[in-house]
């Protein structure tokens, strides 16, 4: 019933891991997330980029997952930078108060842009 | 298959074209040179080369076609169609020979019809003497023992070493006894190569009539042929043979004589394996019926069990000197109904030799005759020597092995994998049938996690309404993956009435276990705060610490100070509060960040109360997410919007009536379907002055799910 797919590729140039989030982001589906972003971290990869230009809906439990890693990247001078988020999608992180925590793009080349130089 | 196919049919071509050639060349040579046959050395030779070439092609030919046999499984049908087309072309053969006997003079076939039926005879009876030849061989290999190789090299150095004796019996009266001796030493070779005769014991009677009907028809045929080329020589396939290939009638006529032997080895073992025909057969049945019987057994008893008898049955069936069956869990390997070995033994295999991987990644049955490497038990001693192992395969993953070992070598054949290919079936059914119960139980599992959750849960949620200065009801309906939605009423330090909604985000145990800390806390700090904004910031600072990264917990608290008939409403990430007065319907949304995100430092900034004034008669509704993202069957949520049209719209006279006209609300939209979160809604409704309703009548729902 609810499909979820994700995707990264990482840029070398700027060191930054870009994550793909497409459907629907639940409890059953937040783990393949928080995998992907650990494997990110796992490898020193501490800029990541979340594009969430293809997610349908996102559930508390999927919000949880970006709380996870947060503290730890940016103690490595990384960051996870949240992009093209639907207006549905952002109501949630609005509404919680997410916003003061991430920094939010309309695009992902804008996130990207806001990643100092290596 | 194809390319077999090809190069038998190319010997057979080559084969023809030599035939052509010979007889060409003996046309020629004979009648119209009027030379006798053998009479020019350089002729004779040119004539047993292409003899040679043509007996090659036959060998080829026949070899070919019996080595895509052997791929297959050998015994009884290929056995029948080999036989019978033996027995059918010797009689043929015969019967030729009798009807058009050539003319013979001076050594020379007095006619071009002699030169032709002698050259169809004497390719006829080499042919099948090979074909017989080959069919011999590749039958002793199929039920191979250490030796077998051995032997069919005895006996083709025996069928030269007679056909170089005759060659040279012009030299000496001595090579006479040479070729007799050789001829014995080669009919017992063949006798002890014919082994492992036992499958006949599994065929159906009727099979073993037939078979004993066209074995003797096969011994029928080759004893006449062998006896009418070695006694009569003036027979006209003595003849024939003789002028194809000079002292060459010798080896038709052993190959013969072996053949005879063969086939009367097999109506012996046929014979004798008559009388138990009837217990073969109920055999048969029985082992047909324990097929079936371990399936019955695999539902109801422990997988364990299953594998124990499983193993147990195969080696009473199968001859083997002990066996196991491995099930693999990740990189654990746990053995199981091991027979006649001890585990420990087996996890030595597993530990010190190269055996464990190859059982681990076996996905065919593995059959070794001979292991090379030395499996050595505890006491020092040689234990497998050959072995079969069967992959048990459950739900298309490679879950185990079934192995079955022999102290000798070469001690299974194909039929018992075979056997033990229809006992891993069988196994393979009981593990599935287990893997379908565990997933139950762990259903069961997750069943009972979920009572206890929703009774923590509703545990902590208020029994009744407090008889405050507002009217104020509540209900909460868990979701069948309970989720952690929370609700209270209390009073603050000052003496105003307050409420608070929470969610708790994640679901199950954990959930419950944060709201039940959280009533604690909101217990606990409700004294000592000064309003709603202060209240949220104390839980945060009590909890923040305490909580895991991944969870937070949202929450709203509305405060109604009756003197000043003001609502104080903060909000931590949680939905937004609808107020309705005389005026309007409004969505107050104050700032703030769920509780558990971040430390107080920064929390207590984030956050600020909003007031709204309200008089008699106006109403407060507040909900949790459950709410306003309850989906239908097309996946739309509810959304804000419906609730605060319908609270402008609302009559409600009391609390309970507007929890009602906003459950029905949610209800209506979802039409049915799940839902997939708790669902919460707490309802003010704001008294005349000093005309507080006793609501202590007025228990508050909390509504369970018929699951």
């Amino acid at each position: 019933m609810t499909s979820f797919s994700i995707t990264s590729e990482y840029m070398e140039p700027s060191n930054v891991s870009i994550i793909h989030v497409a459907g629907y982001l639940d409890a059953h589906t937040a783990p393949e997330l928080e995998k992907e972003i650990r494997t990110s971290v796992r490898q020193g990869r501490h800029r990541i980029i979340v594009d969430f230009g293809s997610l349908e809906y996102i559930s508390s439990a999927g919000l949880g997952v970006f709380m996870v890693f947060i503290e730890e990247v940016r103690a490595n001078k990384g960051d996870i930078k949240l992009a093209a988020m639907p207006t549905k999608v952002y109501s949630v992180f609005d509404l919680l108060g997410f916003p003061v925590l991430f920094s939010i793009y309309e695009q992902v080349d804008d996130a990207l842009a806001a990643f100092p130089a290596p | 298959m194809q390319l077999r196919h090809n190069i038998t049919w190319s010997f057979v071509v080559f084969g023809v074209l030599f035939t052509v050639v010979r007889v060409l060349v003996v046309l020629l040579w004979s009648l119209v040179g009027d030379h006798a046959v053998h009479e020019n050395v350089w002729m004779e030779l040119g004539l047993s080369v292409l003899s040679m070439l043509i007996l090659t092609s036959a060998a080829g030919a026949a070899a070919t076609f019996y080595v895509k046999r052997l791929s297959q499984e050998f015994r009884y049908d290929n056995i029948v169609m080999a036989t019978t087309t033996f027995a059918v072309s010797t009689l043929a053969l015969l019967l030729f020979a009798a009807v058009a006997p050539g003319e013979f003079v001076d050594g020379r076939p007095a006619d071009w019809i002699t030169v032709l039926t002698s050259h169809l005879v004497a390719v006829g009876t080499f042919t099948i003497a090979i074909t017989l030849a080959t069919f011999l061989a590749v039958v002793a290999l199929q039920r191979q023992h250490k030796r077998t190789r051995l032997y069919l090299g005895i006996q083709t150095l025996c069928v030269l070493g007679i056909w170089l004796a005759t060659l040279l019996l012009e030299v000496g009266e001595a090579f006479e006894a040479i070729s007799i001796v050789l001829t014995i030493i080669g009919g017992f070779v063949t006798l002890l190569n014919i082994r492992r005769l036992s499958w006949l014991g599994t065929i159906p009677l009727e099979k073993k009539v037939r078979l004993l009907w066209l074995c003797t028809c096969g011994a029928f045929a080759a004893v006449v042929l062998a006896v009418l080329l070695a006694v009569n020589t003036e027979s006209y396939v003595s003849v024939s043979s003789q002028m194809f290939l000079r002292s060459g009638i010798c080896v038709p006529a052993v190959i013969n004589l072996y053949g005879f032997l063969f086939f009367i080895r097999m109506i012996l073992a046929t014979l004798a394996s008559l009388p138990n025909s009837g217990i073969v057969d109920r055999r048969s049945d029985e082992v047909q019926a324990l097929s079936g019987l371990t399936r019955l057994v695999a539902q109801s008893a422990s997988v364990d069990a299953l594998l124990e008898s499983v193993s147990q049955y195969a080696l009473s069936v199968c001859r083997g000197h002990g066996a196991w069956c491995e099930l693999y869990d990740g990189k654990q390997v746990r053995i199981v109904g091991e027979q006649l070995v001890t585990p420990e033994y087996i996890t030595h295999l597993h530990n010190e030799t190269s055996l464990g991987a190859t059982l681990r990644s076996a996905k065919q049955p593995l059959h070794v005759d001979a292991l090379t490497e030395q499996h050595v038990n505890t006491h020092g001693v040689v234990l497998i020597k050959s072995l079969i192992a069967i992959p048990l395969i459950t739900a298309g993953v490679h879950t185990g092995t079934l192995v079955m070992f022999s102290t000798v070598e070469y001690g299974f054949d194909q039929d018992d994998v075979l056997l033990l290919s229809a006992f891993a079936d069988t196994i393979s059914v009981g593990l599935e049938q287990a893997r379908l119960q565990e997933s139950s139980a762990e259903k069961e599992r997750l069943q009972r996690e979920f009572e206890v959750a929703r009774s923590i849960q509703i545990s902590l949620l208020p029994r009744t309404a407090p008889t405050t200065d507002w009217e104020i009801d509540a209900v909460m309906i868990p979701a069948a993956k309970v989720g952690g939605d929370y609700y209270d009423f209390f009073s603050f330090g000052n003496g105003r009435s307050g409420v608070i909604i929470a969610d708790v985000s994640g679901k199950g145990i954990p959930a419950a276990l944060y709201m039940a800390t959280l009533k604690g806390v909101v217990l606990a700090e409700s004294r000592n705060a000064t309003g709603p904004a202060h209240l949220l910031r104390l839980i945060n600072s009590a909890l923040y610490r305490t909580m895991e990264r991944r969870t937070y917990i949202s929450i709203a608290v509305v405060e109604f100070d009756s003197d000043t008939m003001i609502l104080r409403i903060a909000r931590a990430g949680h939905t937004p509060t609808l107020v309705r007065t005389a005026a309007s319907v409004k969505t107050v949304n104050p700032p703030g960040i769920a509780i558990g995100l971040l430390p107080s430092a920064q929390f207590d900034g984030l956050l600020s109360e909003e007031q709204v004034a309200v008089a008699p008669g106006d109403l407060c509704l507040l909900t949790t997410d459950g709410v306003t993202e309850r989906r239908n069957e097309n996946m739309d949520e509810l959304s804000l919007d419906p609730l605060v049209t319908m609270l402008g719209s609302s009559s409600a006279s009391h609390a309970t009536e507007l929890v009602q006209q906003a459950l029905s609300l949610v209800e209506i939209h979802a039409d049915g379907t799940e839902p997939h979160d708790d669902i919460t809604i707490v309802a003010v409704r704001i008294p005349r002055l000093g005309n507080v309703e006793s609501v202590d009548d007025v228990p508050t729902r909390i509504e369970e799910v018929a699951a």
